[in-house]
């Protein structure tokens, strides 16, 4: 009996030596799968120019940001975390302001004085404040998910980093890109994906938030610019785009794929025409807003084209004698060379998608916004201001007929509704998911900004302003 | 009827006061003294020591003699973590955490039979190595969660087979979390953030019932009542480390500022409030005496770990607000002891076996507790001399490994949350001593 106490008293005191300090089986590496289908809606991000930042009535405000399509996509899929620098009306506008140290809003249709112009206007220095939160967002820590910024051009995405770094010196590249808040360096090129880019740029900042879902859509100011300005000249070479573009989305997929282990989904948008746009009117539609022929004709022959701004030009007293200047026409071998630039440009997007495709290093692929742009009916893509007359000066009604916002570029709630659908197909095509159209009908767009009506204006000849005019054009140039 | 000494309290006091960093494979720590550690945790229905403060306080009414005893318990956690599609393997550092209890009864067969109790039935510490470099540091590179009751209880002998207990568990508790903020755009370690807090005391109750209609058969319950430990304006010092050289050093430093009012600061110092709630756990035992000198105890213990959803974190600095979600659920532990008396008065032998369910979901496996489905075996030894004892015991919880993946994919989508594989153990010590007077 003692031999058994001993032995039962000295076996857990061995046990316990042996046991002591011992260390946990080595865990195994497990493995984990790409995301699929509704999994890569955890991490949306936006890129691309004013088109994507929701920019409307030329400018940016919360009014058009909050139904930017980005924003309309990140509400169909689920995504709550979706950000965007939000900017409080009246927002941040292209029209210049007499005033050094203020600037004007975005515009609004004041149903008072019959005509467009700023809805308001702020002292500089209160916007960039943070204090004011004029700029709502701008201490946010962690860059936006719709880095869209007005104005950029498809070199600007992988190397502007602020206003004085992009390509014609965009100020909105200072609160979007925020380099003075994270910092920029130039990146060296990654082995194998040569290019070398900004740390604070679009492009950077995609990859940094390790994005499984991103939209692209750019280059459409490679060819506004000029053709805003009545020109075919100035627009981003065709060999230019091709290397440009395939750079960026080569990169941005080798980029994405080495941050998060897993190939990307990168859905891009192809350019529009110009004559999808209420910006670009025929001779015929001139001709009608002025009551009659311009009787002094047009500096250059052959015109296809007239820039809306021409109807401010026209209405000034002061031009009563001179032919429409070249800059507010393009004539048809202008029409032509731009459309060809399109149709390039719509060629290389298409290319380069199928090679990242094939590469293996994303998903890419390719929402046709020029096919529905172009499908658009006439009133459709008319100017709100064009379609007064037809309603008899009913604002709600002219505004429910047209899809593009007061600067005749840039789509109004409907419209970026319609380019959020565009999107959701394609992501549903690839993804092979469900996700829900937006619903257009809720897409309300007011152009008087609820200004409450006190004397109804009269309906005909509607006044466009030089200073508005110029608000339209300004953030192509 | 005997009066606490202050003698008591006094060592009480001390414990308190210098109860180290706890930390078991999990939250709760359930080893409250040593001999019941020895059985597995199986004493709800035996209670025979001063540890019957948590584990069924009316085992006070079956002694025969008041007692003072105290344990101390080394801890050594052993963790290692393997991260998904990678060769990153990371572990804690080898620490030695100590969890102490002390106890004093005053029962003499009487109706009435009282004690308090000094033990940290909840606990945390997982210290990973390297904390500039470890995969999780976003989430937690260091945290440390120490909770202590008071237990003052009093025991009824409400009839011969019949006790009943009743018991106020006073608890504080102190944390301290230690995460890196990484610069979003190149993933620098940017600012160190270092939250230390101390709770104010809580006060709960606690019931205890036995039953013993003979010398075979003893069966109890006891009965913890869930907490919420609650921190006002605790201490954080938020740290910008990066290097001022660093192309992105100005994102740390706008960020600060702009957390400080504007003004430049390299260390911010905001204050946080917080609950962290804790579960109710009761047990139900069952022991059988097949011989005089053996006795076989079995326990279903069952945590309201349900409680347990959330840590929120209500920062001075409104835009820090934060909350940690965890979204634990109920779960239940068996346990089984069994004591063998190898020399009548001077020896008993005691091993157990304890199966411990998780009660956390996939998604919150994390660096501050990768919590799994455990495994304990322990033994231990208890020699009595004239009116004194003392007590030695190991065990060794083995956890199952645990992934924070579903569907192989992560179970938590937030990328700060590293994905992969744990694996733990834990070797538990214990020695005691108790005088019965």
């Amino acid at each position: 009996m003692k031999k058994l106490i001993t032995l039962l008293t000295i076996l857990p005191v061995l046990l316990a030596l042996l046991l002591a300090g011992c260390s946990p089986d080595d865990p195994s590496h497990p493995t984990i799968v790409a995301p699929t289908g509704t999994q890569l809606f955890a991490n949306y991000v936006a890129m691309g120019n004013s088109l994507t930042s929701g920019f409307m009535d030329s400018g940016l405000s919360v009014d058009g940001q909050i139904n930017s399509y980005p924003r309309l996509i990140s509400k169909q899929i689920g995504f709550s975390g979706f950000t965007q620098p939000r900017v409080s009306l009246p927002g941040v506008g292209s029209t210049t302001h007499p005033t050094p140290g203020m600037i004007y809003g975005v515009l609004h249709w004041n149903p008072n004085l019959g005509t467009i112009m700023p809805l308001g206007q702020a002292h500089l220095e209160d916007v960039i404040n943070p204090a004011t939160g004029y700029l709502q967002d701008l201490t946010q820590p962690t860059p936006y998910h719709n880095l869209g910024v007005p104005g950029a051009l498809l070199h600007d995405v992988m190397n502007a980093y602020d206003a004085a770094s992009s390509v014609r010196s965009v100020p909105f590249f200072d609160f979007i890109n925020r380099a003075s808040f994270f910092g920029n360096s130039e990146v060296p090129a990654v082995p194998d994906l040569s290019p070398a880019y900004q740390s604070a740029s679009m492009f950077a900042q995609t990859v940094a938030k390790g994005s499984s879902l991103v939209t692209l859509w750019i280059g459409n100011n490679d060819i506004l610019g000029s053709a805003t300005s009545g020109t075919d000249q100035g627009m981003t070479p065709a060999n230019v785009f091709q290397a440009e573009y395939t750079a960026l989305v080569g990169t941005l997929a080798g980029g994405l794929l080495q941050r998060t282990g897993f190939p990307a989904t990168i859905v891009l948008a192809n350019i529009p025409s110009i004559t999808s746009i209420p910006y670009f009117i025929t001779e015929a539609t001139f001709e009608a807003a002025i009551e009659g022929s311009w009787p002094w004709g047009y500096e250059e022959s052959n015109v296809s084209l007239l820039t809306f701004t021409a109807l401010s030009w026209a209405s000034d007293a002061a031009n009563l004698g001179s032919p429409v200047p070249a800059n507010y026409t393009l004539t048809t071998s202008e029409v032509t060379n731009i459309e060809t630039a399109v149709a390039t440009y719509n060629g290389i997007i298409d290319g380069v998608a199928a090679a990242v495709t094939a590469s293996g290093y994303a998903s890419v692929g390719v929402v046709d916004a020029n096919a529905a742009m172009t499908g658009l009916t006439v009133p459709e893509k008319t100017h709100f201001m064009l379609l007064l007359p037809q309603t008899m000066g009913n604002i709600e009604a002219a505004a429910a007929m047209t899809r593009f916002s007061l600067d005749g570029v840039h789509p109004n709630n409907h419209g970026y509704g319609i380019i959020a659908n565009l999107f959701i197909a394609k992501i549903n095509e690839m993804l092979g998911t469900e996700v829900p159209e937006v619903d257009l009908a809720s897409l309300v767009w007011d152009p008087t900004y609820g200004v409450e009506v006190i004397v109804p204006a009269k309906t005909a000849s509607p006044v466009l302003s030089p200073a508005v005019a110029e608000a339209m054009t300004a953030i192509f140039k | 009827m005997r009066k606490v000494t202050p003698k008591v309290l006094l060592i009480a006091g001390v414990l308190m006061a210098c109860s180290s960093l706890v930390h078991a494979a999990g939250f709760n720590i359930y080893e409250a003294g040593v001999r019941a550690t020895a059985l597995g945790g199986a004493f709800t229905a035996t209670a025979d020591d001063g540890s019957a403060l948590f584990y069924n306080a009316s085992g006070m009414s079956f002694m025969d003699r008041s007692s003072v005893s105290l344990n101390i318990m080394p801890i050594q956690p052993r963790m290692k973590f393997a991260e998904a599609n990678s060769d990153v393997t990371e572990e804690v550092a080898h620490n030695t955490f100590l969890v102490p209890g002390a106890y004093y009864t005053n029962s003499n067969n009487e109706k009435v039979a009282f004690g308090v109790g000094v033990y940290a039935p909840f606990g945390l510490g997982v210290e990973w190595m390297n904390p500039t470099e470890f995969v999780g540091r976003q989430v937690s590179y260091d945290v440390e969660i120490q909770t202590v009751y008071v237990t003052p209880a009093v025991s009824f002998r409400v009839a011969d087979a019949w006790a009943v207990s009743i018991g106020l568990d006073v608890a504080h508790q102190a944390l301290d979390l230690k995460k890196m903020t990484l610069q979003p755009t190149s993933g620098a370690n940017a600012i160190d953030t270092h939250i230390e807090g101390s709770s104010s005391i809580n006060i709960t109750p606690s019931f205890g019932l036995m039953f013993r209609p003979n010398e075979k058969i003893s069966a109890g319950l006891m009965y913890h009542h869930e907490k919420t430990m609650k921190y006002e304006d605790q201490d954080v010092t938020m740290t910008n480390v990066m290097d001022p050289n660093h192309p992105n050093y100005v994102w740390a430093a706008t960020l600060l500022a702009g957390l400080n009012g504007g003004v430049p600061t390299s260390t911010l110092t905001p204050t946080i409030s917080s609950e962290l709630n804790l579960p109710s756990i009761l047990s139900i035992g069952l022991a059988y005496k097949f011989t005089p000198r053996l006795a076989l105890e079995g326990n279903y213990v069952r945590f309201g770990w349900g409680t347990f959803q959330s840590l929120p974190m209500d920062f001075s600095v409104d835009a820090l607000d934060q909350e940690i979600h965890f979204n634990y659920k109920d779960t239940w532990q068996v346990r089984f002891g069994l004591d063998y008396v190898a020399i009548p008065e001077k020896l008993n032998i005691m091993v157990g076996y304890v199966h411990d369910k998780s009660p956390q979901p996939a998604a919150s496996v994390s660096p501050i507790l990768p919590d799994a489905d455990r495994n304990d075996y322990s033994f231990g030894l208890q020699y009595k001399h004239k009116s004194w004892d003392f007590t030695g015991c190991y065990m060794a919880v083995i956890a199952d490994k645990r992934q924070n993946i579903e569907n192989d994919r992560p179970a938590n989508p937030d990328p700060a949350y590293p994905v992969g594989e744990y694996s733990n153990v834990a070797n538990i010590f214990g020695l005691s001593v108790g005088y019965h007077f």
